[in-house]
């Protein structure tokens, strides 16, 4: 006897344009029906290319390749085609190009350097690191992002996976791929330029205020089971907007196999409570939702709580958001009719406290013939579970909330692998740079962040 | 709400000053020795629940005799619930392994094991001169059991990359990774240590490692030490691509993700569509679920 179990389905946000209200923001950028929200304010924007001195030719060749369809667009696309920087957000990029000396071990002072010496001159910099990946905590990729958030320089960093994917899309005349890589690109350095492509039609009520905590443990082992992290705090209002950060020094306490971190001792707590309060200023009379991520000891909900209620917080609820859960769905795509599950999809495991739900997905889609759609990759929901404090519920709203968040990425909306809401990747992406150097301070914008 | 699911089992207090994980341990030392039915042992709330008799007689040194009885535990509390959980866990990996399965570490979710079997369609190897590369998918058993009136045991397709080394001097200047059994014997040494090593040269039979964070060196049993199957190695030996093609069932057009699960299925339960696991004395029968949205019900 097999059993049913019934899915229920959310509607995904309608994002505020120029010129529409629309689902599909990039589609209708893409067609002209719709400008951006807000242009940069220059109609022409000088932007320098750093790359290494030496690199071989394809990554060369590959690179400007890259902007100069930025800057030009892409041929050869029937749907959401990149039309070029000016057709599409209405400002000239003047592209200039420099090189940095990549020998010897600390290659990434050399780039610093030329930051300093070109900041003034540009308003962006895109910078190609050849790194396999953005590295560990410490390594260039963040060092680089510390700087320029310590320094306010706007920069756009290119690492080697994203010439390798546009070598590959190319070569195998991917380009529906490289179109999608191409917007992310394009809308991330939009709106570090100050333009702001999109906002949601309506607000997220009945909650006030987001708060997203993320820890990063650094490493080094401080003895039995102490560890050294950076706990980060950043509120976001009730559109999703970004509204500000604080971060600390915390010595926490890892339980290897629960994999739960707890605060160590009275004088962390203090720490603790004292982060807390400082971005809590103004949450008196506000419905607050906490997200976050880790698995954290029953006491430290208890502290968050407590000090939100004590700042006159109206309603507090404590929702983990877990990327890594591997539950996913499937059906036998032989005889799919359409894309499954669908993006907004959930279920209860277990009614008012854990849920599952698809925030993202990606299908290959074939308009003339059956199955039309099927998905590219297994596609996983994430797991919703209502924390803190176990006398509320988990509602259909909060998990609204957290789908509509993860559309918020203005820089990586198609990106369809990303699954966690704004909140949380940002807090946790500020963490990693904390933690590289903890001096960052609070960016100036959080497109810093992106 | 639903009638919770209840389970009969053996409990026992645990004696006076008698620590959890001192019970956990006589319990790994009795399944060593063979009796394994005291596998099927879960020790919480200063308690011992137990699918067995004779696990109780054994333990008589760390619980309270008098106390142990059967009790019908449902899984409507935090305690039970926990208890439940352990013990399905427990029943199903020892009825994985009696079919032959083998279990490796999931790289998706930490402390959870893979089950496969040496057999093509779980492992596919690449052989090279300095080391073998191996590429393997299994099933991720997940079992939430803190919902009334239901246990959710999910089978969740996963796999990971492993390199068994032939030639170490291949890996000198790598990051390599200490096995925690030797980490621990670091602490009780009293050695600082960042868990960031690099290989930086062979002594015999031993590895001198750098501690990058600490700027430290130490010098561990090559059988203590492990290579890392991250992407950046694989990729420089040239394997990534195949090994990752294995492991997300891209290997062949039709090995999809959904027609893998169906044959690990097949090959992990008797029956895929209901099968019966013993969850402490109670035989409890899990059936096939599938999901519907309104409009397809």
């Amino acid at each position: 006897m097999s059993l049913t179990i019934k899915l229920d389905k959310l509607e995904t946000p309608i994002f505020q344009l120029d010129g529409g209200e629309v689902y599909d923001p990039i589609s209708c950028l893409s067609s002209s029906r719709c400008k951006p929200l807000k242009k940069v304010s220059k109609p022409k924007v000088g932007v320098l290319v750093l790359s290494p001195k030496h690199m071989c030719n394809e990554e060369k060749q590959t690179l400007h390749r890259l902007l100069s369809d930025l800057k030009e667009g892409i041929k050869g696309i029937k749907r959401k085609r990149w039309k070029g920087f000016h057709e599409v957000f209405g400002t000239e990029l003047e592209l200039g190009f420099d090189n940095y000396d990549i020998s010897g071990e600390n290659y990434v002072k050399n780039i610093l350097q030329k930051l300093d010496e070109h900041s003034k001159a540009y308003d962006l910099l895109v910078i190609y690191m050849p790194e396999s990946t953005r590295s560990r905590i410490g390594g260039p990729y963040f060092k680089v992002k510390a700087y320029a958030i310590v320094n306010k320089i706007k920069e756009q960093i290119i690492i080697r996976p994203t010439i390798d994917k546009v070598i590959k899309y190319i070569g195998q005349d991917d380009m529906l791929k490289y179109n999608d890589l191409m917007w992310n690109l394009a809308l991330s350095i939009f709106t570090k330029l100050g333009g702001v492509p999109w906002k949601l039609k309506e607000c997220m009520s009945p909650v006030d205020v987001f708060l997203a905590l993320s820890t990063i443990m650094r490493p080094g082992v401080l003895g039995g089971r102490y560890r050294a992290g950076i706990a980060v705090l950043q509120m976001y209002n009730n559109w999703g907007e970004y509204e500000s950060s604080v971060y600390g020094k915390l010595l926490f306490i890892y339980e290897e196999t629960k994999g739960m971190l707890s605060i160590s001792g009275k004088e962390e707590e203090d720490k603790f409570i004292q982060l807390v309060s400082t971005i809590a200023k103004e949450v008196k009379g506000k419905n607050v939702v906490v997200h976050l991520t880790d698995l954290y000891a029953k006491r430290l909900h208890e502290l968050l709580y407590e000090v939100l209620v004590n700042k006159g917080a109206n309603s507090v609820k404590i929702i983990r958001v877990q990327q890594t859960s591997p539950l996913r769905l499937y059906m036998d795509i032989k005889e799919a009719s359409q894309a499954w599950p669908n993006v907004g999809v959930y279920w209860f495991l277990e009614p008012g406290r854990i849920a599952q739900l698809y925030t993202a997905g990606k299908w290959r889609y074939y308009p003339h013939k059956p199955p039309y759609a099927i998905p590219r990759y297994a596609i996983r929901p994430v797991q919703v579970s209502l924390e803190y404090p176990r006398d509320l519920e988990l509602t259909k709203d909060d998990l609204r909330d957290i789908l509509w968040l993860t559309k918020l990425y203005p820089y990586m909306l198609d990106a369809p692998r990303t699954r966690i809401p704004i909140d949380l990747r940002l807090s946790h992406r500020y963490a990693q740079i904390v933690a590289s150097d903890e001096n960052v301070g609070i960016p100036e914008d959080v497109t810093f962040l992106y | 709400m639903p009638k919770p699911i209840a389970v009969e089992v053996y409990v026992a207090y645990l004696r006076k000053g008698i620590l959890e994980y001192m019970v956990w341990r006589e319990i790994n030392k009795l399944v060593s020795s063979g009796l394994k039915e005291a596998y099927l042992s879960v020790v919480t709330h200063g308690k011992l629940y137990t699918s067995s008799h004779s696990t109780i007689n054994k333990l008589s040194n760390y619980i309270e005799e008098k106390t142990a009885q059967v009790i019908t535990i449902t899984n409507d509390n935090e305690e039970h619930s926990k208890v439940i959980g352990g013990l399905t866990y427990r029943s199903l990996d020892l009825f994985l392994r009696n079919r032959g399965f083998m279990t490796i570490a999931s790289k998706a979710e930490k402390g959870k094991r893979i089950y496969y079997k040496d057999d093509p369609i779980f492992v596919s190897k690449v052989k090279k001169s300095i080391a073998t590369f191996k590429a393997i998918r299994g099933l991720m058993p997940k079992i939430y059991a803190n919902v009334p009136g239901t246990i959710y045991l999910f089978f969740v397709p996963d796999g990971s990359h492993v390199i068994e080394v032939h030639d170490w001097n291949a890996f000198i200047g790598e990051e390599v990774k200490i096995k925690r059994g030797y980490l621990e014997e670091l602490d009780k040494r009293g050695v600082r240590y960042s868990k960031v090593f690099k290989l930086e040269n062979l002594e015999g039979n031993n590895a001198i490692v750098t501690d990058i964070i600490l700027n430290s060196t130490l010098k561990v049993p090559l059988s203590e030490v492990c290579i890392p199957a991250n992407t950046r190695l694989l990729h420089k030996f040239g394997v990534l691509e195949t090994l990752q093609a294995f492991t997300s069932f891209r290997e062949k057009k039709e090995m999809t993700e959904y027609k893998f699960l169906e044959i690990a299925l097949e090959k992990i339960l008797p029956d895929k569509e209901e099968f019966t696991l013993k969850v402490g004395l109670t035989d409890i029968v899990f059936h096939r679920m599938s999901f519907k949205l309104e409009e397809e019900i």
